[in-house]
């Protein structure tokens, strides 16, 4: 029973570590080359990864039989540990390779225009972008992250527009000069907290800024993920000393390629939900005078109505306008504090914790946590 | 304090290039990290050496004092003092295959691994200085925009005047309190870019000489073992797995086209020459009636556009630079943190090589 447990097993691995390499071959090159330029060039870092494999799998091999041969049993069993890693090694990656064409050719397209979260949702507000000219997963995520860079920095300019017109008036001092006597008089000082308001907006839009740019930056290394921390992992699972950071490192690989894309779907739904049902977006406030106008000559009331104007309390109305819940600004506050830092934190997090279980299952405990920290 | 006695320190030693460390020994220089006095290699035969002779007298003080307990411990520890010379053989192999080994051929811009590396720091210190003058110059330019007082009449007679005066950029300054946070944070990039490059210059030097021999002197006793071990695991892991996987780090920021990017020029300090400009601008307003209005509304979106650009600039910078200074090297280092430990457990224990020796 144990024989023919252990032939099968070895068959297996023959089988997975023929076709392991065959899975890195690019569409129109041979076997260990991708194409650059249109032209076929050697990718030696994936050929050493590959080789490293098949050499760790024949030593282990040799000491397997020779520990056979001299009856050694402590041998014997690490030939049987190691080999077994190093199928599960050749399993794994087999699996990840199979996930990773299943979420880009299959699932990604089948939920690019509709939701994973919310099937009634339909198509995305603006329709479903990117979703006609599919290419893969992570240029989905990429497209969607600079879109909401995009709303970020468009949101920053407006509220600076904004600003800068609530500043140009409260610093605004009249002047009267009657022979030696002199009188100023700051009309609109009272809308310095305004400005307070505005300023606080603007530093978390700067937060988001910097996050949203990290993150495009994150899903941009998808090519440096799979091209050389993978096969790097690889080469170093297969040494005694490296085994746990080479595990590590696989796993690091497949949660930010399959984990990270697939939680930034699932942010994006919960994004155009909410947008769906409260948001109407701040197109229209792009310069002061559209503000003014807006704003039902909020900031010209005093001027034109000295003996009338109640300007604190139309200010607060215009306040509660602009922040409460569907109010423009409540938008841009839910995109970039929620959708634009803590969602995404959320997924960074749950793909974390998955790489942590991936890499315990190849035998590698990381701690991540300097990671989670510093992100 | 001790950061500062540290850095002091650091001023006055000299560094040398890892492989001439690795590989060379000048037997005509006293004092450098290639000299016959200063280099791993002779201080690891010293250190091997005296081993042997420790644990020969123990040997001999087991076997006056007819005690099998110090014979067999004193053996024990020159078996082990045995395997750690092969451990040492094999590092130096490890090494010249480091030293030797063309990373050309793995699409990496120099041929020297070591070499790699440094370009991989240089690179991220420069767009981390990128990022700080970046966001310097948007502070100190919508900082003094938003300070300039401006003063235009309305009724400019002789007994009876009518005048407005203000700040009428002062709203601009709205985005100078986010970026003066963004400054303590990129600064903490610029002095983290610079200090991976500054540990691996003292690793490239000072690792294999200092801790190196000391490990192989401890590993050889049983007391000292497993502080021996973790020793050499640093000296050695430290020495070939931090340039090994800073080099591949750097691979993964190729380019589309397949070239590297080039280190980020440090952008010059032009929000002076802006303000001016600026400045020179406003002055005829001045001296038109209602010229502060008349000035706003021609000038304030240009320089709104002008701020909101440098903001979004710096902004976008200071989030790449994060990436590459940050996240990247946090996995680099957590990834040696573990190799580090595995080899400390494997070499601060004693290696049974009873069955390998019945094998052969």
């Amino acid at each position: 029973m144990m024989k023919v447990r252990n032939s099968h097993v070895m068959f297996a691995a023959l089988v997975l570590l023929a076709v392991l390499p065959a899975s890195y071959a690019a569409t129109n090159c041979t076997l260990g080359s991708y194409e650059k330029n249109n032209v076929c060039v050697t990718d030696y870092l994936v050929n050493s990864a590959n080789i490293a494999l098949l050499i760790s799998f024949l030593l282990v091999g040799v000491v397997y039989a020779l520990a056979k041969a001299f009856e050694d049993a402590r041998f014997s069993n690490w030939a049987q540990t190691h080999l077994y890693q190093t199928i599960g090694t050749a399993v794994i990656l087999l699996i990840y390779l199979s996930a990773s064409v299943f979420l880009n050719q299959a699932l990604g397209p089948a939920f690019c225009s509709g939701s994973i979260v919310y099937p009634n949702l339909g198509a995305p507000p603006g329709g479903a972008r990117g979703c006609s000219d599919w290419t893969s997963t992570q240029v989905y995520v990429k497209t969607y992250l600079e879109d909401k860079r995009t709303y970020a920095v468009n949101s920053a300019r407006s509220i600076l527009a904004l600003s800068d017109c609530a500043g140009m008036v409260t610093s605004l001092s009249v002047g009267l000069n009657v022979d030696v006597l002199s009188y100023y008089w700051s009309p609109f000082g009272a809308l310095g907290s305004l400005s307070n308001a505005l300023g606080m907006m603007l530093t978390m839009i700067a937060a988001a800024v910097v996050f949203l740019q990290v993150q495009i930056a994150v899903i941009g290394m998808y090519p440096g993920l799979f091209g050389v921390l993978l096969p790097l992992g690889i080469v170093l699972r297969t040494f005694p000393f490296t085994r746990r950071a080479g595990g590590a490192m696989i796993a690091i690989a497949i949660g930010f390629t399959i984990i990270l894309p697939l939680s930034y779907m699932i942010v994006k739904d919960i994004d155009d939900k909410y947008w769906n049902d409260n948001c109407s977006g701040i197109e229209g406030i792009s310069s002061c005078w559209m503000t003014a106008q807006d704003t039902g000559s909020i900031m010209l009331d005093p001027l034109l109505n000295p003996l009338s104007s109640n300007l604190p309390t139309k200010v607060i109305n215009k306040l509660k306008d602009l922040f409460q819940p569907g109010g423009k600004y409540a938008c841009v506050a839910f995109r970039m504090g929620i959708a634009g830092i803590i969602l995404p934190m959320l997924a960074y997090v749950i793909t974390l914790h998955i790489t942590r279980g991936i890499a315990e299952l190849l035998g590698a405990d990381i701690d991540l946590s300097a990671l989670v920290k510093i992100l | 304090m001790l950061a500062l006695a540290f850095i002091v320190c650091l001023a006055g030693l000299s560094f040398a290039d890892a492989c001439s460390v690795a590989i060379d020994l000048n037997f005509s220089d006293t004092a450098g990290p290639t000299s016959v006095g200063s280099n791993w290699k002779t201080l690891s035969g010293l250190g091997i050496l005296i081993s042997i002779v420790l644990a020969a007298i123990v040997f001999m003080v087991g076997k006056m004092l007819e005690s099998p307990e110090i014979q067999n411990r004193a053996r024990s520890d020159l078996m082990q003092t045995l395997i750690t010379i092969v451990i040492l053989v094999i590092f130096s192999a490890a090494v010249l295959a480091m030293c030797n080994f063309n990373a050309k051929q793995f699409g990496l811009p120099e041929s020297n691994l070591f070499a790699v590396s440094k370009s991989y720091f240089s690179y991220a210190t420069s767009i981390a200085s990128s990022a700080y003058i970046k966001t310097l110059n948007a502070v100190m330019f919508t900082s003094a925009l938003s300070s300039i007082y401006f003063s235009s009449p309305i009724y400019p007679f002789k007994y009876f005047s009518l005048s407005v005066s203000g700040t009428p950029l002062a709203g601009l300054s709205a985005v100078t309190g986010s970026m003066q946070l963004m400054m303590n944070f990129v600064m903490m990039q610029v002095i983290a870019a610079s200090s991976y490059d500054s540990i691996f210059k003292i690793i490239e030097t000072y690792f294999l000489n200092l801790f190196l021999p000391l490990g192989i002197v401890l590993r050889c006793f049983t007391v000292t073992r497993s502080l021996g071990g973790i020793l050499i695991s640093i000296a050695i892991g430290m020495f070939l797995f931090y340039p090994l996987l800073f080099s591949f780090a750097y691979l993964m920021f190729l380019n589309d086209d397949g070239t590297y990017p080039a280190d980020a020029g440090v952008p010059s300090a032009d929000w002076e020459s802006g303000v001016h400009a600026e400045y020179l601008t406003m002055l005829p307003f001045t001296i038109i009636p209602s010229g502060y209005f008349v000035y706003f509304w021609a000038r304030a979106g240009a320089m709104e556009g002008q701020v909101a650009n440098r903001f979004i600039d710096a902004m976008g910078t200071t989030g790449d630079a994060a990436l590459r200074i940050f996240i990247v090297p946090a996995i680099m280092w957590i990834v040696l943190a573990m190799i580090i430990r595995d080899m400390s457990r494997a070499l601060g224990e004693e290696v049974d090589i009873s069955a390998l020796s019945r094998l052969i």
